[in-house]
């Protein structure tokens, strides 16, 4: 699995240094900043989004699984790397070619996998529209993190699946405490922000 | 221009601002729009969203190779929500003061209103956010 996984990357590095179109493109999906803020941007704008009070409701429910799960999955990554160390490809291969700053912290797993497809989980499993656009942009942000040099395709579909089941368990968390988060989206829509 | 970090909470800020022009816009919550008519708004959010960004990859880009500035994922979604909460306070406020005057609705008796967001199809923040306070302070 390992040997596959190592294979694969070095396929899609490998497509790092033909076309510097192809790396500028590259670098821009792969950055730390633009698809995770328009991916985050996406989730929340559902907060706003709804013809009816009842699809906002919604729509908002999915933004809270989605910030919720992501916040956690964010946790859990820290929490998993303070105990396994899998170093980045560039350090453990000094032939891969790096389209980036060179992190230093774990590999495995991917901790921006984590965060986008919580994002992803979360909206789609209120409005899956909106959450197959979000995945779109989830895809293309973590494939181009392997092709820079920064993961190996197991760091991302680990993260990937720590994010959803993440995601998954404190919505159906959120959902037992219906009463509660009903409360507190009462004190916000007191303020006419809900 | 300044830190990383503030230089992104800028970023989200106005790009929110933008967001919320254009959801406003799409669902027809016309007291949030700071320009009064949705085509404009429409305009306006993505002129918003277009030029945060534009601005910030002028300031300079974070994700060059060989730069080591970087925020942490956490502080960067922690960051991310300040960005957020500040564009939805921004936008309130500004949209309450471009439409002020403008002519959404005659009635504005809390009663005759619906709740939370609802409320803002037909009127803006601010005012909705004062009658309540001073109707809280009437019965107090």
């Amino acid at each position: 699995m390992i040997s596959a996984d190592v294979r694969i990357f070095h396929w899609l590095n490998g497509l790092v240094g033909r076309s510097s179109l192809f790396d500028n493109v590259v670098n821009l999906l792969a950055s730390d900043f633009f698809l995770p803020v328009m991916i985050t941007m996406a989730a929340f704008a559902l907060w706003f989004v709804g013809k009816t009070p009842q699809a906002r409701a919604l729509n908002q429910r999915a933004f809270l699984y989605a910030a919720i799960g992501a916040g956690f999955a964010n946790l859990l990554v820290r929490i998993v790397n303070g105990h396994l160390y899998r170093a980045r490809p560039f350090i453990a291969m000094p032939d891969t070619e790096v389209l980036f700053y060179r992190p230093h912290d774990p590999s495995f797993p991917s901790n921006a996998a984590a965060f986008a497809f919580a994002i992803t989980a979360g909206v789609f499993l209120v409005n899956r529209r909106w959450g197959m656009v979000i995945a779109a942009g989830a895809v293309l942000f973590t494939v181009a993190r392997v092709i820079a040099g920064m993961h190996y395709p197991l760091d991302i579909v680990s993260g990937a699946l720590l994010g959803i089941l993440t995601t998954w368990v404190f919505a159906k968390a959120l959902d037992v405490a219906d009463p509660l988060l009903q409360r507190m989206l009462a004190v916000v829509r007191w303020f006419h922000l809900a | 221009m300044f830190s990383l970090a503030i230089d992104y909470v800028i970023l989200v800020t106005v790009a929110t601002c933008g967001v919320i022009q254009l959801a406003a816009a799409w669902s027809g919550l016309r007291g949030l729009l700071i320009a009064r008519h949705a085509r404009a708004s429409y305009a306006l959010g993505t002129a918003l969203i277009v030029g945060a960004w534009a601005w910030f990859v002028a300031i300079g880009d974070p994700a060059k190779p060989g730069d080591l500035t970087k925020i942490e994922g956490a502080e960067q979604f922690g960051l991310f929500l300040a960005g957020a909460a500040a564009g939805t306070l921004l936008t309130a406020l500004a949209s309450s003061v471009t439409q002020w005057r403008a002519p959404l609705r005659r009635d504005r008796s809390l009663e005759a209103s619906p709740e939370g967001l609802d409320a803002l199809r037909d009127d803006v923040w601010l005012r909705r956010i004062a009658t309540r306070f001073s109707r809280k302070a009437s019965r107090d």
